[in-house]
């Protein structure tokens, strides 16, 4: 394989992954919560779609992804609120909101852009790279030149697994998913952490929309998530939403991602190229299944 | 104060009492009589339907126990709120850990663990702050949740059935503690079934019977058996022995079991028919690891355990079953029952292995008849529905409801853990006595308990266990509880390996 090849393909990884690490970094901050929230596809969603309106409007990527984290938080308290206060199935209110948002992003974008399935322009401003050459060809394929959102995402990972583990908020939050009378009995109140987790998750699930949205590609077409929130709830569910395994298994997410967009222009049949991204995260979620039950015996 | 709950059951029915600062008020009642429901309401955990409290003079109607902790108000509750995966240490400052937290934020362990080792001390428990909570027994895990109240040095305490497993040299330690909070001028609502507890640590009695107070009395004033009188509204005779039916074949025999981490050592016994035979102990020297090993749950290093001259050993839990033998927990909650589920449910699991209910469909009308007869032989409340959700029983009823749906397989064998924690003296009997009509019919009892009065009110015969082994073996009638006490903490024959008398 010649080295050009696999600078892609590495490329081509860590683009993909982004989006699904910073979903699914929110989505474990639910989890622990105690929240599976499969709203994240619908989230992400509505800030891609937001973030190339405004990226267009202002001609800046910066408020573009401004306009899409908060419109993505806005409905994730929404959400929040129908779950932890008014008690609502988080299942059926999350599959509620992707519906909504789904059509809802159509039926804007065919109001505000002339009744088309994609809209694209040269006036959508693209997310900033960490533009450095140093003429080494590793450095330069390698560690720079990626979306700044990336370098984001996994000091985000790092901070997250701080957060979680070491902090006094990650405690209660851990409590909180595991044993929620306990969190009352100490005296504090289940549906606030609960609120907090949410619109943190509303906000890296706004920055995965604007990176799918706004780098590279720089369009927004009907359901362009394309799953991807789900992916990110496997990666959630299989790490355990452990921050530094949920990076790990996004960038195994993003290989086949990579993989399947590399095949599409293979003589292989493009049909199967787009399962493969899928096909991998079932085999993946049964590999982990399969460990895990190992390391606790058949209970 | 009523309550009515949503399912149309009126717990409380205008209840008033009245708690006077640095007293300990001691609240007695039946299962079921609202002893909880009234604990929860002044915590703050669940609303009022109507009436009001006054807490020093101010009206007080908390919505959420943090108000009620603002005040001053500790609670132990009945059944614990602890979280499995976090560590003794974050279990009790939880809620007050943001006090250790550097600028970082980060939480700082070590500040909190001393923290709480110096408590720990303070009550001369042995538990280390960095155990977690689901390594721990049970009686480790009731210590912690007294714990986490006496951490947050509340004025008002309220002890929700704190000693209901705890072992009777533990249950003399924190008693002594309770006295000392009074001491300090703090004042503590004190629940119990075991009225030798409440008459020596309270100052006044309030009696609780369906929902309505009978009175509140100065200890002074009366006694036990007036008391157990007027909880249960009947006379009834406490006094207690061993069943008389001994028989000579054996139905188990365990021999030289040794668990893999070492914690049940070399211990061998034989169960004959008929015969109830004690097994008496400070939490955690092995009570655990026995049931576990009689239930399959847990892996031997070596020996053997034969049933009516079988060996069980390799059998899971379900084939042990099969084999006759029957099971129960002293984790109701978590293993015994599923509490989100309703009754019938409850009663059914297990059961519907065996085919009692039809073949391939369940038979509804079976079940509820099974059900019911449950509920009515055991004493059940639960407001004639059958189909209400067990979380909703009171603690004590789902411990008879437990008891009911084990014995109901007929076992040749019944293995008991704490049977009867958390229950009313006049179901305590109705448990015991189904204990003895069981071994009647021919079947053995293996009794785990941490009550002594109990295991000498029922056994037989009693095995003490001293950090895994057997240390002594003893008759009925030959009982001696200082003698048994000092087995229990290891004064007397820890050295041995063996019995030191048979
Ligand atoms: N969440 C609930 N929903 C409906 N009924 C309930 C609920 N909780 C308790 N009850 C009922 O209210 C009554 C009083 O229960 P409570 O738990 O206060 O009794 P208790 O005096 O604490 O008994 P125990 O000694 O067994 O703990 C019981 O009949 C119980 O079945
Ligand atoms: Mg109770």
């Amino acid at each position: 394989m010649d080295i050009e090849l696999i600078t892609t393909l590495f490329r081509t990884s860590i683009r993909m992954a982004t989006p699904i690490l910073l979903a699914s970094l929110g989505g474990a901050l639910t989890y622990h919560a105690g929240i599976i929230n499969v709203a994240m596809e619908g989230l992400m969603l509505i800030s891609a779609f937001f973030s190339v309106v405004f990226s267009y409007l202002t001609g800046s990527a910066f408020y573009g992804i401004i306009a899409g984290v908060v419109a993505s938080m806005l409905i994730s308290l929404l959400y929040s609120v129908f779950v932890s206060f008014l008690k609502a199935n988080n299942f059926a209110i999350g599959f509620a909101i992707n519906i909504l948002i789904s059509s809802l992003t159509l039926f804007l974008m065919r109001v505000m852009f002339q009744g088309k399935n994609a809209f694209n322009s040269p006036d959508i401003a693209s997310i900033m790279e960490l533009k450095v050459k140093t003429g080494n060809y590793f450095l330069d394929n390698y560690l720079l030149n990626f979306s700044i959102l990336t370098y984001l995402s996994i000091a985000i990972a790092f901070l997250l697994a701080y957060i979680i583990y070491k902090t006094s908020f990650g405690l209660r939050l851990r409590v909180c998913g595991e044993m929620p009378q306990a969190l009352t009995a100490a005296g504090i109140k289940v549906g606030v952490i609960q609120l907090w987790a949410s619109i943190l998750c509303g906000g890296l699930c706004g920055l995965a929309g604007a990176q799918l949205s706004l780098y590279n590609v720089r369009m927004f077409s009907r359901d362009m998530t394309g799953g991807r929130g789900f992916v990110a709830l496997a990666a959630i569910l299989i790490s355990g939403g452990k921050p530094k395994r949920v990076l790990f298994i996004s960038l195994l997410f993003g290989l086949f991602d990579a993989l399947s967009v590399k095949l599409q222009n293979e003589k292989i049949a493009p049909q199967f190229a787009l399962m493969l991204p899928y096909i991998m995260s079932v085999v993946v979620l049964l590999l982990f299944h399969l460990k895990t039950r190992k390391q606790y015996g058949k209970a | 104060m009523s309550k009515t709950y949503p399912n149309g059951l009126e717990a409380l029915r205008e209840v008033s009492f009245e708690v006077r600062k640095g007293e300990i008020h001691a609240i007695v009642g039946e299962n079921g009589a609202g002893k909880s429901t009234l604990m929860n309401i002044l915590f703050g955990l669940i609303k009022p339907t109507s009436g009001e409290i006054l807490f020093n003079n101010n009206h007080f109607s908390p919505k959420h126990p943090s108000e009620a902790i603002d005040l001053g108000i500790g609670m132990v509750h009945q059944h614990f709120k602890l979280v499995q995966s976090i560590t003794v240490a974050e279990n009790i400052v939880l809620g007050m850990e943001n006090r250790f937290q550097s600028k970082l934020r980060r939480v700082d362990r070590e500040a909190m663990n001393e923290s709480v080792a110096s408590l720990i001390d303070r009550l001369r428990m042995s538990i280390s702050p960095d155990d977690r909570i689901d390594s721990l027994p049970i009686s480790k895990r009731q210590q912690v949740e007294i714990l986490k109240v006496l951490y947050r040095e509340a004025d008002f305490v309220i002890l929700d059935e704190p000693t209901a497993v705890l072992a009777p040299n533990e249950v003399e330690d924190f008693l002594e503690f309770v006295r000392g909070i009074r001491e300090m001028g703090k004042t503590v609502i004190f629940i119990s079934h075991r009225l030798g507890e409440v008459f020596s640590l309270a100052d006044r009695i309030t009696i609780l019977r369906r929902g309505n107070v009978i009175g509140t009395f100065d200890k002074r004033d009366v006694d036990r058996e007036s008391v157990a009188n007027m909880m249960i509204g009947t006379a009834t005779d406490l006094s207690e022995d061993p069943p008389d039916c001994l028989g000579n074949e054996s139905v188990l025999s365990v021999e030289g079991i040794s668990d893999v981490s070492g914690t049940i050592r070399d211990l061998s016994f034989q169960l004959r028919e008929g015969e109830i035979l004690g097994f008496a102990g400070v939490g955690g020297n092995g009570q655990e690891e026995l049931f576990e090993a009689l239930a399959g749950s847990l892996r031997l290093a070596s020996g053997d355990i034969r049933l009516v001259g079988s060996s069980i050993s390799s059998l899971d839990t379900l084939e042990r079953r099969r084999a006759g033998l029957a099971l129960i927990t002293d984790d109701r909650m978590g293993k015994g029952l599923a509490p989100d589920r309703s009754i019938v449910e409850n009663c059914m699991a297990g059961h519907h292995k065996f085919g009692k209910f039809g073949k391939w469909l369940i038979k509804d009308t079976d079940a509820r008849s099974f059900t019911e007869s449950i509920v009515a032989d055991y004493d059940v409340r639960c407001g004639k529905n059958i189909k209400t959700a067990v979380r909703a029983l009171s603690g004590g009823n789902m411990q008879k409801l437990l008891v009911g749906r084990e014995i109901a397989y007929e076992p040749v064998v019944l293995v008991a853990a704490q049977p009867t924690a958390g229950v009313d003296v006049a179901a305590r009997k109705l448990i015991h006595d189904s204990f003895r009509r069981l071994v009647k019919t021919g079947s053995g009892v293996i009794l785990i308990s941490g009550d002594l009065e109990e295991i000498m009110g029922l056994a037989n015969r009693i095995i003490v266990l001293y950090r895994g082994r057997a240390v002594t073996e003893m008759t009925h009638p030959h009982y001696d509880p200082t003698e048994i006490s000092y087995y229990m903490t290891g004064i007397r024959g820890a050295q041995d390996d063996r019995y030191s008398h048979s």
